[in-house]
């Protein structure tokens, strides 16, 4: 497949780029790949070293030292690496006395990891896979500890779940802790929001992941995973809060961000267009003033004329009983598929 | 919609703190059951949210000046800054100034969870910014006049800020006049985004004063000394009340920012409430 993914980014009104505490990865990549993997974070102003942290969370998301099935035990590596860089920065005696002691408190982001697979997996013989429900994501359910006494298991044992998904098509899953989204559009339609679905559930206070802790089941209990299919020309849009607020809510006021999205990202210069239409929705207080990040990818934009004669391409499973839907909105003022799953 | 500014470092807010440093200060806290003087529990009190305002602004590249702080402290015949070290006669400084110059640090320790159902004694630091006086009269006139001057001039130099919060703690009994009106004047200095802000804080020796958190009438309140400091105290802002609120106080719309009769936790409490950013940015 070809995957052509960029970042467009600008820092907080009033703060300098070096402030900047987003994080994304790749930057900007051309590939013909059969495994893309890519991250975006979200650094938490209110901590310190937070830009550092959400660097560490997409740099290893991206070079998949960080990975869904592995998440938490992945994440305490992580911790335990940054305490031990932590403790050699105070040994040396290096911190000013409020730097040791914020830091002490732990660096918090928000993080969505996102992976293209190309390869199609076998699917089982009862998989409804011409399912005429739609081609929406599902959100997994994740595989806690079964039973009460795992509560307290150490970190490293809770499982992250997630059988990989058995399509039969081209597929994406993703992973998430707090308000970092994933947009996935199709024909001029939204096909998933992951893991908000509302511009109401962008209340500012997510459990973030940290470099603090040993509460791997409290990490597991906030992580959402979702997977479903991806055909050519599908784009999709992975966005820090501020960003994806805006984007429901012009959806939900049953407008099409991404028509003006696409029209910035296809001029001469877009990160310079991108610049000027947040500055531009920070004026008419349409955007919350803070850090900004979209990663936009295509997938195999050439092959659009070929995608439109083949056969349909389908993720679908029954959703649970209590899921807010799992079809694919009808037009794009639907809510789209997703929603908050505890498991 | 008042109380709304973003307190940004291009934009900061900023708290002034009046501290009651008479001879009654010397007395111990009323309800705290230690012999601990009040002085020494205010100075604690006003070291640690110092500190915590401090790690609040701090990040990797340093702090950031969200907050202007000034801290007077009034007993014997005058008023003067309260910092000792290197910010010794500062009225108003910017929150990294006050990073960079405690005028110690001292070794302290505090009780923490053990993991095992116990606690163990850990070695902490605290930095020090002012000491504990208690010396003379109560001059809270001249301390009142004093806090207008310098908030007059604050908010006409910043008047699109978030409005400056001054939280006031005495025994109560002024020595130089009735500061009623200096009360009431210091409530109209302004900016664009409301008038400002006064917590009164009251640790009153009446053996008919019973503690009071945050009433909405005056109708508790043992004597005039605490009649004038709630009447002088501002109505908490919908936020405030929201954090008062979360810490287990009641409240309602006209719920004051006073507080009668405090322990030395209440004290941290009320300094927190009247702390706690909304919008930092």
């Amino acid at each position: 497949m070809q995957v052509v993914a960029k970042a467009y980014w600008l820092p907080k009104k009033g703060h300098e780029e070096a402030e900047y505490e987003d994080a994304f990865a790749p930057d900007s990549v051309t590939l013909e790949t059969d495994l893309f993997r890519c991250a975006i974070a979200d650094g938490a102003t209110e901590a310190s070293f937070s830009k550092q942290w959400a660097r560490t969370l997409v740099r290893e998301w991206e070079n998949g030292s960080l990975t869904k099935e592995q998440f938490v035990a992945d994440i305490s590596r992580l911790q335990e690496n940054w305490r031990r860089g932590f403790t050699e920065v105070r040994q040396r005696g290096k911190l000013a006395w409020y730097a040791e002691q914020k830091a002490e408190f732990g660096a918090f982001a928000a993080l969505v990891g996102f992976v293209l697979h190309h390869d199609r997996h076998e699917a089982g013989a009862d998989e409804p896979g011409d399912s005429e429900a739609g081609n929406s994501a599902v959100q997994d359910d994740i595989a806690e500890p079964a039973d009460s006494a795992a509560q307290e298991a150490p970190a490293e044992q809770a499982k992250v779940p997630a059988e990989a998904p058995q399509l039969e098509v081209p597929w994406w899953e993703a992973v998430a802790v707090g308000d970092c989204n994933l947009f996935q559009l199709r024909g001029g339609k939204l096909l998933t929001a992951f893991p908000l679905t509302t511009s109401a559930q962008f209340t500012g206070g997510p459990f973030l992941v940290s470099t603090r802790g040993t509460a791997g089941n409290d990490l597991l209990r906030h992580l959402r995973v979702a997977h479903g299919d991806w055909q050519p020309h599908d784009t999709f849009y992975l966005m820090t809060d501020a960003l994806a607020a805006w984007f429901l809510r012009c959806c939900e006021a049953g407008e099409q961000p991404w028509d003006v999205l696409e029209q910035v990202l296809g001029t001469a210069d877009p990160q310079e267009e991108f610049s000027s239409l947040v500055r531009g929705l920070r004026e008419q207080k349409l955007l919350h003033n803070d850090d900004v990040t979209l990663l936009a990818i295509h997938v195999d934009q050439a092959l659009v004329a070929a995608a439109a004669t083949a056969p349909p391409l389908i993720a679908w499973e029954e959703p649970a009983a209590d899921d807010t839907g799992a079809a694919a909105p009808a037009d794009p003022t639907d809510t789209p598929q997703g929603g908050e799953q505890e498991s | 919609m008042p109380y709304a500014a973003e307190i940004s470092r291009s934009n900061p807010s900023c708290f002034l703190f009046l501290i009651d440093q008479s001879a009654s200060m010397e007395d111990p806290f009323g309800s705290d059951g230690t012999t601990k003087p009040k002085a020494d529990g205010v100075a604690d009190a006003i070291n640690r949210l110092l500190q915590d305002l401090v790690i609040k602004c701090a990040k990797s590249e340093g702090i950031r000046d969200y907050y202007h702080i000034g801290i007077l402290g009034y007993g014997g015949d005058d008023v003067t800054p309260a910092f000792v070290g290197d910010l010794t006669g500062q009225d108003i400084v910017p929150v990294s100034k006050i990073a960079e110059s405690p005028a110690r640090v001292e070794e302290r320790t505090k009780k923490v969870d053990d993991g095992a159902g116990g606690f163990v004694e850990q070695s902490i630091k605290f930095p020090i910014w002012i000491d504990s006086v208690a010396n003379g009269g109560t001059p809270m006139c001249q301390a009142m006049e004093q806090a207008n001057k310098i908030l007059d001039k604050w908010t006409a130099e910043h008047p699109k800020a978030f409005p400056p919060v001054v939280i006031h703690i005495t025994d109560g009994e002024s020595t130089d006049g009735d500061p009623k009106e200096l009360m009431e004047h210091l409530k109209t200095l302004k900016t664009k985004d409301g008038n400002v802000l006064l917590f009164n804080v009251h640790l009153s020796d009446n053996p008919n004063a019973t503690q009071l958190t945050f009433p909405d009438n005056p109708n508790d309140l043992p004597d005039q000394y605490s009649q004038l400091l709630y009447e002088g105290s501002s109505v908490l802002t919908p936020f405030q009340r929201k954090v008062a609120g979360e810490m287990g106080f009641e409240v309602s719309e006209k719920t004051h920012g006073f507080v009668l009769n405090a322990d030395l936790p209440l004290v941290i409490q009320a300094l927190e409430i009247g702390t706690r950013p909304s919008n930092l940015r």
